[in-house]
């Protein structure tokens, strides 16, 4: 417990030392270094710059506690995504299920990490064995945890053996951690090295790495895909987000991510660089009960407060429509996606006649914690509060220290409501999207249904697709009359991107570096 | 004590205790003078410039609201009156704590004396910002909270100063009379030695007053002042930072305000010590 909170403290400095950096919630960000789209043969070679909120904490894919942004320059997963976020061959070039438990991925042939290692099939045991064993406590291993064993069959077929079935497998093996490492390199080189000095088959190889401040690569000349027009990139970590749009629009960065509303029009209105949004790109932000607390054990309660909120002069008003109102639980671009579903519409009256029928005429009061990882999350807080005081519930808003939140959300002991938010990131799949903030017993979930539950778990073992449509869509209506949350907003993703490139946000999040182009200013 | 100067106040105390007189019936008046409830949001009337309209109910923003709509007059005085009790009820904490234990040093000397010196020297080595924050972590944010972690950062100070004009009082004739007599060590450290100390500690007093100001307001600032609607002068210069090109008035007066504050404190700090000296 002492270490915890000397902890917290030292986590904290750090974090003042860093500046106020805004650290988005969720399943980081994509893999996905596309070699798919360069244009060919491009005339010039860029060197560009990426303005970033956070410097990387290390660049070993197995073991990141961050987005993947970075890292998935530098190593390729079995499984890429075009810009169409449709799954397209990387180091395997086919992949089928042959039984209920096993997928067979085939292999490209002739591959070698930068450091002349040969890719193969034990390349691909020894990426995944190494995350999956209980020792090594990988942060992401519960994305794989569905993996009994990989077997190698021969040199280039492996073959993916799940405790139950697993349709997800090709999407699993598209993201981290299942980027493929050089096993005689990570052996020699041990965990902490190959952090700082990682070595891939991807089309960018590691250069420098300057702790807390930036990230070089540089294109991989033995890259088994078309050459990128990107010869050097550096990501630069800039945590205040103004700073970061100033740096973009005199040049010292080409690209910044994380643009807040209110800088977005000095980009708009810029002659040097242009806004890239990314619609319903973020999470989904919603305020959670804690269902089996009085008084947000009775549905009516719940649902009266849904009534109480106004969501649309949220959006419009505070947030300047860097979100989008929804109901759904699951993400426009995901598997299971069946459009907007209709919600509770913002009736005080109404919801004050419920308070009454669920024997609370006179309101109550309740603690919200908030938290600084989503847009303008305490200003949106604060209007909650406002809102919800109108039907008779007093509310104290509690602004909880990020690393403070990181630990408590989990471990279940934040306040009886609660601001969260959750994407399905680089899955683009309704499982990782709802899974484990509606599931029963899972770390991030407050809510109880066993009907929910019991269709949660068959969705996720089944290979069957309309099967799976079909239970997306009743788990949805059922969530969304037992109302364990307040529906709010997605958030959507504002990048700024210089004149001299082309390139446009991906919705997974992801910036594969190999896709940015020289744009039409280049070279005036 | 006894031979009285003559009430020469000057243009330093004049101009100060004006100010300051000023600033206390402004804030702890809020209620009366402010022209909106500091909490009342308005969405159809965010941030608005100073000394325009209202879009609906008519009426005048003097100095403009905020990103919720919420009337930036009201909010800095409601602001002013909690930023001025939380370092007002700090320094009072932290004096009073301070100067008993300066003056026991002081008198007792030896062993306590370099215990307790020893202590303070310690907590000195640590810059108060950084025990700050690293309290506020500990403890969880909260008015009562960031009252105590003021304080505990504010002590050192008063010991030392007190303590050093202690160790020549109790040289003094009529102390040493005292204890000749056979008075408890007790009673002359409060009848004898403390109203001797007190131009000390209030010039000090007055001084960490302007002190605690700041390090509230830098607290508010990184969010780990007191609850986010509460409204507070570090806070709505921490809210109004993304708008600083926008909005200039959100970080600009509650910071303008600050400043004036910290100025008269300081000056009035400034005319004490001068008539201290003048005694």
């Amino acid at each position: 417990m002492k270490k915890g909170k000397f902890l917290i403290g030292l986590t904290l400095l750090t974090a003042l030392t860093a500046g106020c950096s805004t650290v988005s919630k969720t399943e980081p960000a994509a893999p996905a270094a596309g070699s798919d789209s360069a244009s060919a043969a491009p005339a010039q070679k860029l060197d560009i710059t990426i303005g970033r909120a956070f410097d990387v904490n290390g660049l070993d894919p197995g073991f990141l506690t961050e987005n993947a942004q970075v890292v998935d320059n530098i190593f390729d997963t079995l499984v890429k995504r075009d810009e169409n976020e449709q799954l397209v061959p990387g180091l395997a070039t086919d992949w089928k299920q042959i039984d209920d438990n096993t997928w067979e991925f085939k292999l490209r042939e002739g591959v070698k990490f930068t450091n002349g290692e040969p890719f193969n099939a034990e390349a691909v045991k020894y990426s995944l064995d190494r995350v999956l064993d209980p020792a090594n406590n990988a942060p992401t291993a519960s994305y794989v945890s569905t993996i009994k064993e990989v077997q190698a069959v021969d040199d280039y077929t492996v073959h993916v053996v799940t405790k139950n079935p697993d349709p997800l497998i090709p999407t699993r093996f598209n993201r981290y951690p299942t980027e493929i490492v050089p096993p005689k390199y990570t052996e020699e080189a041990g965990q902490e090295k190959f952090a700082q000095e990682p070595i891939g088959t991807g089309p960018y190889k590691f250069v420098s790495w300057d702790k807390g401040s930036s990230v070089v690569l540089e294109a991989n000349p033995d890259y088994w895909g078309e050459q990128p027009a990107v010869e050097k990139v550096t990501f630069r970590s800039i945590p205040e987000a103004s700073t970061r749009v100033s740096a973009l629009l005199n040049g010292e960065v080409d690209i910044v991510t994380a643009v807040s509303p209110e800088d977005r029009s000095k980009i708009e209105s810029s002659s040097t660089a242009k806004l890239s949004a990314v619609e319903r790109a973020g999470n989904t932000v919603y305020v959670g009960f804690k269902t089996d607390v009085k008084p947000f054990d009775d549905p009516k309660v719940r649902q009266a407060l849904n009534y109480a909120i106004d969501v649309k002069s949220i959006v419009d008003k505070v947030l300047q429509g860097s979100a989008v109102q929804t109901n759904s639980l699951i993400g426009p671009k995901d598997f299971g996606y069946a459009g907007e579903p209709d919600g509770y519409d913002y009736d005080p009256e109404k919801a004050k006649r419920l308070l009454a029928e669920a024997g609370y005429p006179d309101g109550f009061s309740a603690t919200l914690d908030t938290v600084s990882w989503y847009i303008k999350n305490t200003d949106v807080a604060q209007v909650i509060a406002e809102q919800l005081k109108a039907v008779g519930v007093t509310i104290k808003v509690n602004n909880v220290e990020s690393s403070v939140y990181r630990t408590l959300v989990p471990a279940g002991k934040q306040s009886d409501l609660y601001v969260l938010g959750w994407s399905s990131t680089n899955t683009l799949d309704a499982d990782a999207a709802i899974y484990a903030i509606l599931r029963s017993g899972e770390s991030y979930s407050t809510y109880s249904n066993p009907d929910v539950d019991a269709k949660l778990d068959e969705a996720r073992s089944t290979t069957d697709e309309e099967r799976r449509k079909q239970l997306y869509q009743e788990i949805q209506g059922e969530v969304i009359q037992d109302a364990p949350r307040i529906f709010l907003y997605q958030e959507n993703q504002y990048y700024g991107v210089s004149d001299r490139l082309n390139w446009e946000g991906r919705i997974d999040g992801s910036i594969p570096v190999s896709t940015i182009t020289a744009g039409a200013a280049d070279g005036k | 004590m006894k031979r009285r100067s003559t009430p020469r106040i000057g243009v330093k105390g004049s101009v100060s205790i004006g100010a300051l007189a000023a600033i206390f019936i402004l804030t702890v008046f809020a209620p009366l003078i402010a022209p909106f409830d500091p909490y009342k949001q308005s969405l159809q009337d965010i941030l608005i410039a100073p000394l325009s309209p209202y879009s609906g109910s008519g009426g005048t923003s003097l100095l403009g609201t905020d990103q919720l709509g919420r009337d930036v007059l009201s909010r800095l005085l409601y602001g002013g009156r909690l930023s001025l009790w939380i370092s007002i009820a700090a320094v009072s904490i932290s004096g009073v704590l301070g100067s008993a234990i300066g003056i026991a040093a002081g008198y007792f000397g030896g062993r306590t004396d370099a215990v307790l010196m020893r202590l303070a020297d310690i907590q000195l080595s640590i810059p108060s910002m950084l025990l700050a924050i690293v309290m506020v972590a500990v403890l969880g944010s909260g008015l009562t909270n960031i009252v105590i972690v003021l304080a505990v950062t504010g002590w050192v100070t008063f010991a030392r100063v007190v303590r050093s004009q202690v160790l020549s009082l109790k040289e003094m004739e009529y102390v040493e009379a005292a204890k000749a007599m056979g008075v408890p060590h007790l009673t002359v450290m409060l009848r004898h030695i403390l109203p001797n100390t007190l131009y000390t500690i209030a010039t000090q007093a007055a001084l960490q007053i302007s002190h605690m100001i700041l390090l509230a307001a830098a607290l508010s600032f990184l969010g780990l002042g007191i609850e986010v609607s509460t409204p507070t002068w570090g806070g709505m210069v921490n809210d109004g930072k993304s708008y600083i090109d926008s909005a200039w008035w959100l970080s600009t007066i509650p910071g303008l305000a600050i400043a004036a504050v910290i100025l008269s404190i300081n000056l009035f700090g400034d005319w004490l010590r001068d008539r201290a000296e003048e005694r």
